[in-house]
């Protein structure tokens, strides 16, 4: 990801670190958003890091 | 399972449309139209599905100590977020300041005072293997 997703620099999603946070503290206007492609890699990523099999 | 014939009334564009895709597809027209009712029964569940999770939160909102966490985060105003967006947040220390990534299902963040995200980093060469397949093997992903 990238400067299609708003970011500065190339970066990444670190799915075995995912954490809950208060509404709130989103305090800013979303920068970007992912593609349905990258999405797709997310979701996948997911299921791998949480051990979804089914 | 046991199979019933039914009759169906399309429109001639729609019938010429189905075949045209029924032979690129190597399948024919009834195994489309059961997929599409299919998929129509689907979208309904989820959308009941989405119904019922809005309403169990509304009588039962989230647990406040888990909404409260972590206390470290800064508070300005909330925004309205959906998910696959990427938003700034103040994770405290020591994650700092960085972007994240929203998880949480649009019909959920409706109803949810603290929602699921995934932090990004720019850290990617320490950890990351050299195939697009790897990184996501190694719950990374990257474009």
């Amino acid at each position: 990801m990238g400067a299609d997703e708003g970011l500065p620099d190339a970066s990444v999603i670190t799915c075995d670190n995912i954490v809950t946070l208060p509404k709130a503290i989103l305090a800013e206007a979303v920068v970007g958003h992912l593609s349905l492609e990258k999405r797709g890699a997310l979701d996948h990523a997911l299921r791998y890091a949480l051990d979804i099999q089914y | 399972m046991g199979r019933r014939e039914v009759l169906v009334q399309l429109d001639d564009d729609l019938v010429t449309r189905l075949d045209l895709l029924a032979s690129e597809r190597g399948t024919n027209r009834s195994e489309l139209l059961r997929r599409g009712a299919l998929a129509v029964l689907d979208a309904a569940d989820m959308r009941r599905a989405d119904d019922e999770l809005q309403a169990a939160y509304r009588r039962i909102p989230q647990d406040p100590d888990v909404v409260q966490w972590p206390r470290s985060c800064r508070c300005d105003h909330a925004g309205v977020v959906a998910r696959g967006d990427i938003v700034w947040a103040d994770l405290g220390a020591p994650a700092g300041r960085r972007p994240v990534c929203i998880l949480t299902r649009d019909a959920a963040i409706a109803v949810l005072s603290a929602i699921t995200c995934a932090p990004i980093t720019r850290t990617i060469e320490e950890f990351a293997p050299r195939s697009p397949w790897e990184l996501t093997k190694g719950c990374r992903m990257r474009a």
